[in-house]
């Protein structure tokens, strides 16, 4: 799944989640084609980013943090929660579990 | 509110925000003489020596780790010359702006704080990844990264009532900074960076970034910048580095990454880097005279 700007988006792509306006009507929804008519939709109700199927899925190595602290894994979790199907970010997550795991044991000298 | 072109009605804003400081005298001075392509060094550095503070902070700055030249350097004109004319104004305008948004009051200081040390990771981030994509002037993506989210700052001092507004949405929905206020006021941030760089007439490059870090495919120039930006606004948020004012990691944007050309292998060393200059770097800016 990739996230993609306004701009760029063309008739024939697919939603890999439901968009809602900012105020939480339901626009289109996971699984929807899109065509031109319901882009222009999209833009009119100020809708800037969105989820696309695609992006190769390469799900290996990406279930890293099992030697990192539950607290820092935690935190982790939730803040890249609702980005993590990217598996770009999926490996920021990764490596900076790393990093935060090695400030830890650092400070603690 | 936006309008039909989806460019947000920024004289409402204006009017409320026209106490604006302005940046010093010394770097409109400075300014020009970059710009001029007969000055010399010495021109610059004379401007430069008037400046007590100016020439300690310049000084100071060549001879930190974040340059590393091998020997001191003593004079302000063997500094201008190693460090460029560019290098120079970015230098200028960095700490002026600090200066200008440092600690006016007193009960938001630590927000202010955390929002200049996210925008430092960034600096920091954008720098790192400038080097990995062998970007000729890292001087600017620091700046960039520096002033990404300069309208936050702009909002908190200038707009405190939309800002309180802003993040008593975002704490009790856990959502970004940026979807609050597209929510509550019809602009971001960014809408008011652009403008704030308009008025200050910062560099086109510079100002493309402010306004588009948060998508940058609707900048038409400087994409490469402005993905570089957007990139390390993610890795400063996941390595902690400050706070954005949210809590949330804001997701990729696939045109970014795709433009930056960047192997998934270099994100664990880029990491790194960042996370060992960071320190560094925050020293020098925050014991800056
Ligand atoms: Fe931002
Ligand atoms: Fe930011």
């Amino acid at each position: 799944m990739i996230s993609v700007g306004i701009n760029r988006l063309k008739s024939g792509m697919v939603l890999a989640k439901p968009v809602h306006s900012l105020h939480g009507v339901l626009l289109l929804d996971k699984g929807d084609e899109l065509t031109e008519k319901n882009i222009w939709m999209l833009k009119s109700w100020g809708v800037s980013q969105i989820w696309l199927e695609g992006g190769h899925e390469e799900k290996k190595d990406l279930q890293p943090e099992n030697k990192i602290k539950p607290s820092i894994r935690e935190e982790l979790r939730e803040k890249f929660s609702g980005v993590l199907e990217d598996h770009v970010m999926a490996e920021i997550m990764r490596a900076a579990g790393e990093q935060l795991e090695k400030r830890l044991l650092k400070n603690e000298k | 509110m936006k309008n039909e072109s989806g460019i947000p009605d920024l004289t409402r804003i204006v009017g409320r925000i026209e106490d604006l400081p302005t940046l010093p005298r010394t770097f409109l001075r400075i300014t020009e003489l970059v710009n001029n392509p007969r000055s010399s060094a010495k021109d610059l550095a004379k401007v430069v020596t008037d400046d007590q503070v100016l020439t300690v902070r310049l000084l100071r700055l060549v001879n930190s780790s974040f340059y590393g030249f091998p020997q001191k350097i003593s004079t302000v004109t063997s500094a201008i010359v190693l460090l460029g004319f560019d290098a120079m104004r970015n230098l200028l305008l960095t700490t002026s702006i600090f200066d200008l948004f440092s600690n006016r009051n007193r009960k938001g200081r630590l927000r202010l704080e955390k929002l200049w040390d996210h925008s430092l990771g960034c600096a920091v981030g954008a720098k790192v990844i400038g080097n990995y994509l062998r970007y000729d002037k890292i001087e600017e993506l620091f700046v960039s990264g520096l002033l990404h989210d300069i309208g936050k700052i702009v909002e908190m001092l200038f707009l405190p009532k939309d800002f309180t507004k802003v993040t008593s949405m975002v704490e009790s929905r856990d959502i970004l900074m940026v979807t609050a206020e597209n929510y509550i006021l019809g602009y971001t941030h960014a809408d008011i960076g652009k403008f704030l760089a308009e008025k200050w007439n910062l560099p086109p490059k510079l100002e493309s970034v402010i306004a588009n870090h948060h998508q940058p495919g609707l900048s038409e120039r400087f994409l490469q910048e402005t993905a570089i930006v957007h990139l390390a606004d993610i890795l400063c948020r996941a390595l902690n580095m400050g706070s954005g004012g949210d809590r949330k990691i804001p997701p990729l944007d696939r045109e970014a990454w795709e433009i930056l050309e960047l192997e998934l292998s270099t994100i664990g060393p880029i990491l790194e880097e960042m996370e060992s200059e960071f320190e560094d770097v925050r020293q020098f800016v925050r014991h800056s005279p």
